[in-house]
């Protein structure tokens, strides 16, 4: 009896130790800023302006630098991994909208420090940027790249364009859905010379009807998503022959305008815009 | 039958703006409403006579689950274009799982039919779910399937298949209704209808099979579209009073004409197109109700 109580009370001191052992923080861990970042938008940003050495983490749609892609990833951007992101001690964590306002909120409630942004406009990404140096200390940098852009963004809006084409934007295949005007896709097309045949929608991003398209009869049909649906497909799509983009093969997809470009609130959209006015330049 | 002329009517040209559209988008919207409302009338009728229960509809055996999980399955692997081809094996196999479940220790009856695709049918529910929350980036195009989306847009290739397909659910429906003369004595009890030298079983299996592929068909096309299944033969057993014999057509016929005004309040109620599986509960609802408080 005597045996068996003491054998119990070593086996209850090594378990205790051992939790005591690994609650312990290791001491080289902890460096000056962590960062863990879930939205590729934002890693993108922190990458442009010299930050991507204090990322410890991001999640699996960060995939742009490459260099990226070697960090630790905590989680997709819908359905992050909470025990993963306190494991690796953040000092500061970057969030988005969307989904991510409740992924905010759950952070704050663990104590995690949370800057979120949410760039809905070209301003607000230029405005953010700033923002974002200040947090991570890269200030110069961060205003250096903001004010380079605002003056890419001018030249991009002086460059004389003839006839605005009208342009199509489809996000989504089934349901069809499209961008208006206050949407940052929407205002990326139309900064580049486009006319978006829904510049007014319900809500930024929106289900439209087929048939809402064929009486706009675009001339440029742009397709950002998913990747499988091709200009084929849409040719081939019921009724939708006589759109004029249709009869002048002016389809175009991810081969010609990668959807990051456009879709994404980060410096590359300098890079969209040019492919885009480029684009409707042509006839 | 007048108010079904108006709506179909108003249904094609309401807010169109050129014949082009009618002709286009509008006219086949208007073959495949018709022929999901048909198909959930009719079916729901038979089923809440086959298996001799009220709350008998389309879907109560499993099979939508089934067809929706490998529309959604279809999907999610980039296979868009075969949605509807997955959507139709995803029924089949379910259809055969739940037939051979119900078979299960050697003797077969309604009760067990129906446990075995109300069982098979969470199974599928739960698959769907789980490829759901992980693949929440296509969730437009699963709800379309869960909640009902009659505004496909069809390639010409993909209308000249759609187009062989309504015409072999025409030909099943019509064997459904030549099938009811028989099944309405089942009403009877099953003892009665083999005294009358009818194999109730022979029976079951065909209504089970045929019922099957046009619901798998709806599915894999439309989505599931609750109610209609349900409401429709009640509606139309509560109006029609005694005679059984046309209850089925009525059923189908109500089906279609109901399926076809939700569809329009979808399109046109707000700026944004509703789910028609939402509208169909909304106003089929207080609809049966309205029915049901007239036939106390």
């Amino acid at each position: 009896m005597f045996k068996r109580k003491c054998f119990s009370k070593f086996i209850f001191h090594l378990l205790l130790l051992a939790i005591l052992l690994s609650c312990s923080p290791s001491k080289t861990e902890i460096s000056k800023n962590r960062y863990i970042v879930t939205s590729p938008e934002l890693a993108e940003i922190i990458a442009a302006i010299d930050g991507t050495q204090n990322i410890v983490g991001v999640t699996a749609e960060c995939n742009y630098p490459l260099n990226l892609e070697q960090i630790v990833k905590v989680g997709n951007f819908g359905k992050v991994d909470f025990e993963k992101i306190i494991s690796l001690n953040p000092t500061l964590v970057f969030t988005s909208g969307l989904e991510q306002e409740l992924l905010t909120n759950e952070l704050q409630k663990l104590d995690i420090p949370t800057a979120q942004f949410y760039p809905k406009s070209i301003d607000e990404m230029v405005t953010s940027i700033r923002e974002i140096g200040k947090l991570i200390g890269t200030e110069k940098r961060a205003n250096f790249v903001a004010d380079s852009l605002q003056i890419e963004i001018e030249k991009i809006k002086e460059k004389p364009i003839g006839e605005k084409p009208s342009v199509y934007v489809e996000i989504y295949n089934n349901p069809i859905m499209s961008v208006s005007d206050k949407s940052f896709v929407g205002e990326v097309v139309q900064t580049a010379g486009g006319n978006n045949i829904f510049s007014e929608l319900p809500r930024e991003y929106s289900r439209v009807k087929a048939e809402a398209v064929i009486g706009a009869n675009p001339e440029i049909i742009i397709l950002t998503c998913p990747p499988e649906i091709t200009a084929e497909s849409i040719k081939n799509r019921k009724g939708w022959e006589v759109i004029s983009a249709i009869q002048n093969n002016r389809i175009y997809t991810a081969n010609e305008v990668n959807p990051d470009l456009i879709i994404r609130a980060t410096p590359r959209v300098i890079e969209g815009m040019k492919i885009l006015q480029k684009l409707f330049n042509e006839k | 039958m007048m108010f079904s002329v108006i709506i179909i009517y108003f249904y094609l040209a309401f807010g169109a703006e050129n014949l082009h559209i009618i002709q286009q988008i509008r006219l086949p919207r208007l073959v495949l409403t018709l022929l999901v409302g048909f198909v959930l009338g009719g079916v729901g009728h038979s089923f809440q006579i086959m298996l001799n229960n009220p709350l008998a509809e389309p879907y109560i055996l499993g099979i939508s689950s089934g067809a929706a999980f490998g529309s959604i399955l279809a999907t999610i692997s980039g296979m868009f274009i075969l949605t509807p081809i997955f959507g139709f094996i995803g029924a089949l196999l379910t259809m055969i799982l739940v037939w051979s479940l119900s078979h299960l220790g050697g003797f077969f009856d309604k009760t067990k039919l129906l446990l075995s695709g109300i069982i098979v049918g969470m199974f599928f529910s739960a698959l769907i779910s789980l490829l759901i929350y992980f693949n929440q980036r296509e969730i437009g195009n699963i709800i379309n399937i869960l909640m009902g989306n009659l505004g496909r847009i069809f390639t010409y290739n993909e209308w000249k298949y759609f187009i062989i397909i309504f015409g072999i659910s025409t030909v099943l429906m019509i064997w459904l209704f030549l099938l009811s003369s028989q099944l309405n004595i089942l009403t009877t009890g099953d003892l009665v209808a083999e005294s009358l030298g009818i194999n109730v079983k022979k029976l079951r299996r065909k209504i089970f099979i045929i019922s099957s592929i046009l619901t798998g068909i709806t599915v894999a096309y439309a989505g599931i579209i609750g109610f209609i299944g349900l409401v429709v033969p009640h509606i139309t057993r509560m109006l029609s009073g005694g005679n059984k014999r046309f209850t089925m057509i009525l059923s189908a016929l109500g089906g279609a004409v109901l399926l076809i005004f939700c569809d329009f309040i979808a399109m046109h109620i707000t700026a944004v197109e509703l789910p028609v599986g939402v509208v169909t509960a909304f106003i089929g609802c207080p609809f049966f109700i309205y029915i049901m408080a007239k036939n106390k």
